[in-house]
């Protein structure tokens, strides 16, 4: 019995040990194909055209493209998947980051062990991180309200939803203030519905009920305008109250067809995931590179509505 | 000598629980003492908000109060019964989540509408009787099980969706979400059904009585030769049945199965069912306590709108009012014994 139990625990630890060995090995070989990796902050659909035009561009250029994403939105997991990409020994890691201060160390960890790492989406400037490849929050919330306040004549009442108080989404609100205070336009009511779609439908709600006359819905997070333009359609009041906002999930782009939502700024996400390749490639080639480069923005209406998307790949991959 | 005595106490104990449990109506357990106090913290709140926010007491607020309120209650009423067995189910939220996604995934593929629903009450149903059967036949803590299942499920949403929402939904099908029968939102009339249901059956069925008897004691119930384990399993079930009721409404509610639904709700659900004087250590509540504490939860949520709060102070007093409800029922408590 002693000796099964002995034997038992044994062909355990090598059942463990075999793949780490053969892992080990084939981390030793290392090919000559690069290996870049892209860490997202966590599954969501906003990562889809980054990871599109990550592998994309991986196609183009022969390097190995691997996305790892951690399950949540939580800075010790993220960290996690930093550590683990350390110990195996990957080439360049591309990462939106969940939290500025608190990757300083995995960060600088990483550069270290001869890793190239670059921001994307999200920066992290307090890092040694190489550049961030992305949109600049601040200036894109100005664009943003610019575009809206234009809309609205330059007057009026309007209700900010945010969805969560990341830095990034807390920069473009600052940016969309900073536009704000240049017109006669009032802010009335923030909400931040912690990017939860009931929550988000119940305080629009809450809103319309707190101000009638309110003449526009801005959202600085992805949910924010197909919230909006699910309560207004509902109320039938789609199109009276201009609906604009951040990113272009499928429900925005309904709203857009429909008319509940005016217009949506999406973020060039492809060109985010494709300009990571061609950086780290720029830094495994010893090159210099700006320490922040801006995406920038594509306004989305019923008009370019069908064909913004592939305006964004031709003009990336041009 | 030892077993007829434990008997007997068993079967007296039997005895008290079911005179004090059995009400002979609805209305008397209104009432009650217990209840009373919440409704009228409830009341007090709602005027309170009407005073500062007159926008609060409209018919079309009320309406859409009730509404936002019937989908936490129905998630609640579920994991109060857990609750009461002296269990907890973590998983909710993640059942929410994934019996939407799973319901709106058979509708995107052309399912039959009908035959959608049933899938999603299935999957809701059958993950709660997978916690179950690892916390009554493996014995495993209710809090891991449920706690990993919270993420096992929520992971498996990624998985099938890729975190993106199921947009293809049955316009036929959204009636259980967005429509109303004689002004009352379907939503709430579903949670109203739910809740008789669950009082029926949790006050005048042999299964509900032993539902409290295993909360009460637990060790009692099993030596008068009642199946625990069995019991068990099955409350965990229902908890997830009942989630995924929500879920399924949820999907007719925003049409469309959204990925992060339903996601950190167990704690709003926990927290009416505590709220509304669910005891934490089983055995006690009533489901009016837990549509009162879901209701205040909802109240207060939409008041905190109404009133012009700033946003970064909601979340922190939604927190403080769950802890003040705890210290006040935990006062009300002490008061009888000393």
């Amino acid at each position: 019995m002693q000796k099964m139990k002995a034997f038992i625990v044994v062909a355990v630890i090598a059942a463990f040990l075999v793949p780490c060995v053969f892992a080990g090995g084939a981390q030793e070989k290392k090919d000559d194909v690069p290996v870049y990796v892209m860490v997202p902050k966590l599954v969501h659909p906003f990562y889809e055209p980054c990871i599109q035009g990550f592998h994309d561009a991986g196609k183009k250029y022969g390097v190995k493209t691997e996305v790892e994403s951690p399950p949540s939105f939580d800075i010790a997991l993220q960290v996690k998947v930093i550590e683990d990409l350390i110990v195996r020994g990957v080439d360049g890691i591309a990462i939106s980051a969940v939290d500025n201060k608190g990757l300083v160390a995995v960060i600088n960890e990483a550069k270290k062990a001869g890793i190239k790492i670059i921001c994307f989406d999200a920066d992290a400037p307090d890092t040694q991180r190489a550049t961030y490849i992305g949109t600049v929050n601040e200036p894109a919330g100005y664009t943003a309200g610019k575009y809206l306040f234009n809309l609205m004549g330059n007057k009026g009442d309007v209700a900010l939803m945010q969805g969560g108080l990341a830095p990034n989404l807390n920069e473009r609100q600052a940016g969309f203030r900073r536009a704000a205070a240049e017109t006669k336009v009032k802010i009335v009511a923030f909400e931040d519905y912690h990017a939860d779609f009931a929550e988000g439908v119940n305080k629009t709600e809450a809103l319309l009920e707190t101000y009638p006359g309110l003449n526009a819905i801005f959202g600085v997070e992805a949910y924010g305008a197909p919230v909006a333009s699910t309560v207004l359609k509902e109320q039938g009041k789609a199109g009276k109250v201009i609906v604009g906002g951040f990113d272009d999930l499928a429900e925005t782009i309904t709203g857009i067809k429909d008319g509940s939502v005016q217009f949506c700024l999406v973020q060039k996400a492809y060109k985010m995931g494709w300009l990571s390749v061609e950086n780290l490639m720029a830094l495994d080639a010893g090159k210099q590179i700006p320490p922040v480069i801006d995406t920038g923005l594509i306004i989305v209406t019923k008009d370019n509505v069908d064909s913004y998307m592939a305006q964004v790949i031709s003009e990336t991959t041009k | 000598m030892k077993t007829v005595k434990q008997e007997l106490n068993t079967s007296s104990m039997g005895a008290q629980q079911r005179t004090a449990m059995v009400r002979p109506n609805f209305f008397s357990a209104l009432l009650r003492k217990k209840e009373s106090a919440i409704f009228l913290a409830l009341l007090g709140i709602m005027l309170t908000i009407t005073i500062v926010a007159p926008s609060f007491a409209t018919i079309g607020n009320i309406y859409r109060v009730t509404r936002q309120i019937s989908f936490v209650a129905i998630v609640a009423l579920g994991v109060f019964i857990v609750i009461l067995t002296g269990g907890i189910d973590l998983s909710i939220g993640s059942i929410v989540g994934i019996s939407g996604i799973t319901c709106g995934l058979s509708m995107a593929a052309g399912l039959n509408p009908v035959i959608a629903v049933l899938i999603g009450m299935v999957t809701g149903t059958v993950v709660g009787l997978i916690n179950g059967a690892l916390v009554a036949y493996v014995g495993i803590t209710p809090f891991i099980v449920t706690l990993g299942m919270l993420s096992m499920a929520r992971g498996s949403i990624w998985v099938m969706t890729k975190g993106w929402p199921v947009e293809k939904i049955a316009p036929s099908f959204m009636f259980i979400g967005q429509g109303d029968f004689i002004g009352i939102p379907i939503p709430v009339i579903i949670m109203v059904v739910v809740a008789i249901v669950a009082h029926v059956f949790l006050r005048y069925s042999v299964f509900g009585r032993r539902v409290f008897a295993i909360g009460g004691n637990e060790e009692a119930t099993r030596l008068s030769g009642i199946n625990v384990k069995r019991i068990k399993w099955i409350v965990y079930g229902i908890s997830g049945f009942l989630a995924s009721i929500t879920g399924i409404i949820l999907v007719a509610r925003f049409s469309s199965a959204q990925t992060s639904s339903g996601d950190g709700w167990e704690l709003d659900a926990i927290a009416a069912a505590v709220i509304g004087g669910t005891s934490l250590s089983g055995g006690a509540g009533s489901v009016l306590g837990v549509l009162i504490g879901a209701a205040i939860m909802g109240v207060i949520r939409n008041g905190l709108v109404l009133m012009k709060v700033s946003a970064y102070w909601q979340t922190s007093i939604m927190g403080f009012i769950i802890v003040l409800a705890a210290i006040i029922d935990r006062i009300k408590n002490r008061q009888p014994q000393s």
